[in-house]
């Protein structure tokens, strides 16, 4: 099949030989259209991939007595995955930022569903607006913020207080995982809920009717037609939310107390606590989870890119 | 046949033909108002089963109204909708015996040309084996067999057109609705299109209603036409009873072009307003308030019942057209002269401002009664 498609249409792939000169030629104008990419490759060139190997050298060097001292040791990952409350806390992150993701995902794709398909144009705008309004505010304002409707004299409890159903305030929020999961879910939404939305957007809800039209009930046309269309963005909506979770601190920091701690809050107290190879270690860990995440969801679009040309 | 303009009496109206033939739909004064604005009025219509049949008319008179409510898509305000013999008013589009060809075609980009082909079937849990089979027989019969795995995104606007047409017709439907199918189409495609889908039509031998607004298209379609004005159906009947007896004045500007004189019938004479009269025959109502006389019937002669002044000419291969101004009056009026015609008056000439008189075949005139009064408020339209 593929064959007869390529043998019908000679001029969709690339040419057969063509003279040299012309290859040659067409050779310098692909290197000249990169110049364009300089600043950002040397923005990122010295501000990320720079400090990245460096975190990476790091993690195999030592300290002693708070200085860092060039000699190649395993010792730091070793450390890592012997101690219980390391790993404890690697598999904890993993799973928080699952979850997380997940409960976002779930709540943005519904809003933008609801608000693609049954607002009309002009207030879908407005409450947009609404969404990505919390982003011009300061993030820990926004975390500070719950701090007060979580905590003991914040909302909930004086709700609760006030409703009759408990005496001294309830702990569970504040300064513990839920209250840590909470925040993290309210904190990404608006990233999920932008790219959904555009997704959304340009969807072209005549399939829809299309679906009904061929027997399928207005829930499996959903589910057979709109979802599978989805899929990148959900995809893509998710990497936005899973990795920043993953190395979030400041939030559990500030609402987790010490049942609450993240991966991001050990890496910061080892960097504190001048433990600059363990850090380093534990760094390289998490971008390694994303690596391995990022790769494995690469190849599941790859198969069957849905906006193929 | 018979000019049914739909009037106060629906259930009077079509007395006779649900008994005799198999009605593929039914519709049972079918009303459909947004808030005050009304799209349809109190309409009754008869699809036979097998038949091909247009729903015609300019946008806003309520054809995609009309298909959206026999697909189940938009809900009517009152009337009831039957599919061969079933009541189906109250049933979702996915419950009705019924598919659609889109204007879109609504092909799913996510799904090959034979996922596409065979989406209702696997609604429908039809064993895969059989489903793709099915599917393929649906695509050879559209023309399509080698393009089964094909993403739907790289076909050109005729071949998605056929992918709507096979993934609709694989489901057996009682009825295909085809909204504008060809609408995107350029003319050429267009026309080729309509023959492939004549011929599917009478190969499958499913009902179709076809919606357009290109009148050219329904007649050479249509087996019967609707023609719908305002929310009403205006006139039902085959191309050739439109096209020779319109009922309206409506419907034969709408349909070819057309010749209209106003005047009064006296006996077998009728007096034009510009004082010339014309002959009519005997059979037409009393009442006419004008003859509608088509281009090509219109003759340029020596010795005719109309006096004209050449206004302008215009060769156009197959046929020369020319407008005359009609004396004493400013009407004007059209013939459509055939190559053949054109060549016998090329040798006494007709040139522009020559006088020249105009004549007919007596039965080629069709006389309307137009309700002027009626006219005024037809439908109590707000504006």
């Amino acid at each position: 099949m593929a064959t007869l498609e390529t043998a019908r249409v000679p001029d969709a792939g690339p040419g057969p030989a063509k003279p040299d000169a012309k290859v040659a030629r067409r050779e310098r104008r692909n290197w000249r259209q990169y110049v364009g990419f300089t600043p950002a490759a040397i923005v990122f060139g010295v501000f990320f991939i720079a400090p990245l190997c460096l975190i990476v050298v790091y993690s195999f060097w030592q300290t002693k007595d708070y200085n860092l001292v060039p000699d190649f040791t395993t010792k730091n990952y070793a450390t890592i995955a012997t101690t219980d409350t390391y790993i404890k806390t690697l598999g904890k992150t993993i799973l928080m930022a699952l979850l997380a993701t997940a409960t976002t995902l779930a709540i943005a794709f519904p809003f933008c569903y609801w608000l693609v398909r049954y607002v009309p144009p002009r207030l879908q705008r407005v409450l947009f607006l609404l969404v990505i309004l919390p982003f011009w505010t300061s993030y820990l304002l926004r975390v500070y913020a719950w701090v007060a409707i979580l905590g003991d004299n914040g909302a909930i409890n004086v709700l609760l207080k006030n409703l009759g159903l408990t005496d001294s305030p309830v702990r569970l929020f504040l300064y513990d995982t839920p209250g840590v999961f909470i925040v993290l879910v309210y904190l990404y939404f608006p990233f999920a809920a932008l790219t959904l939305y555009s997704s959304l957007d340009r969807f072209d809800w005549s399939l829809l009717r299309a679906g009904v039209d061929l027997g399928a009930s207005p829930m499996r046309s959903l589910v057979t037609i709109l979802l599978p269309q989805m899929k990148l963005a959900m995809v893509t909506a998710g990497i936005f939310v899973f990795i920043p979770i993953l190395g979030e601190y400041v939030a559990p920091e500030i609402v987790g107390g010490t049942n609450g701690v993240l991966m991001g809050n050990l890496i910061a107290n080892f960097f504190a606590g001048y433990l600059l190879p363990l850090g380093s270690a534990a760094s390289v860990l998490i971008a390694l989870v994303i690596l391995v995440l990022l790769v494995l969801f690469r190849k599941g679009l790859d198969t069957k890119d849905i906006y193929g040309s | 046949m018979t000019n049914l303009l739909v009037e106060d009496s629906p259930a009077s109206s079509q007395p006779t033909v649900s008994g005799t033939a198999k009605n593929a739909i039914e519709l049972r004064g079918i009303r459909k108002s947004y808030g005050d604005e009304v799209a349809l009025h109190e309409l009754d219509l008869d699809i036979l089963d097998g038949e091909f049949f247009c729903l015609l008319g300019p946008s806003g008179c309520g054809k995609t109204t009309t298909l959206n409510i026999i697909g189940g898509f938009v809900g009517a305000t009152a009337g009831a909708v039957s599919v061969a013999g079933v009541n189906v008013t109250k049933l979702p589009p996915n419950r009705r015996p019924i598919n659609t060809v889109f204007q879109s075609y609504a092909l799913f980009p996510h799904l090959s040309v034979i996922e596409n082909v065979a989406f209702g079937m696997r609604m429908a849990k039809v064993p895969k084996p059989e489903r793709l089979k099915r599917a393929q027989e649906a695509l050879d019969l559209v023309g399509l067999g080698t393009f089964s795995d094909r993403a739907v995104t790289k076909l050109s606007g005729g071949q998605a057109q056929r992918v709507a047409v096979a993934r609709a017709l694989v489901n057996k439907p009682k009825v295909l609705l085809l909204d504008e199918p060809l609408g995107a189409l350029d003319l050429k495609l267009r026309k080729r299109l309509q023959t492939e889908l004549s011929i599917i039509q009478r190969q499958v031998g499913t009902t179709f209603v076809f919606v357009t607004h290109d009148q050219e298209e329904a007649m050479g379609l249509a087996d019967r036409i609707a023609i719908l004005n305002g929310g009403r159906i205006e006139q039902i009947g085959t191309p050739e009873e439109i096209y020779r007896r319109p009922c309206s004045r409506y419907v034969a500007e709408f349909i070819g072009e057309s010749n209209i004189l106003g005047g009064r019938k006296q006996g077998e004479v009728f007096h034009l307003e510009n004082g010339a009269h014309v002959p009519i025959t005997a059979n037409a109502p009393e009442d006419t308030t004008s003859l509608v006389i088509r281009p090509e019937s219109l003759r340029i002669t020596a010795n005719g019942f109309l006096d004209a002044e050449i206004v302008s000419r215009a060769y156009l291969g197959a046929t020369t057209r020319i407008v005359m101004r009609l004396s004493g009056s400013e009407q004007l009026v059209v013939s459509s002269l055939s190559d053949h015609a054109l060549e016998d008056h090329d040798r006494t000439g007709l040139e522009i401002g020559q006088m020249v008189s105009l004549a007919w075949s007596i039965k080629a005139a069709h006389p309307l009664v137009e309700q002027l009064e009626k006219k005024e408020d037809p439908n109590g339209k707000s504006e």
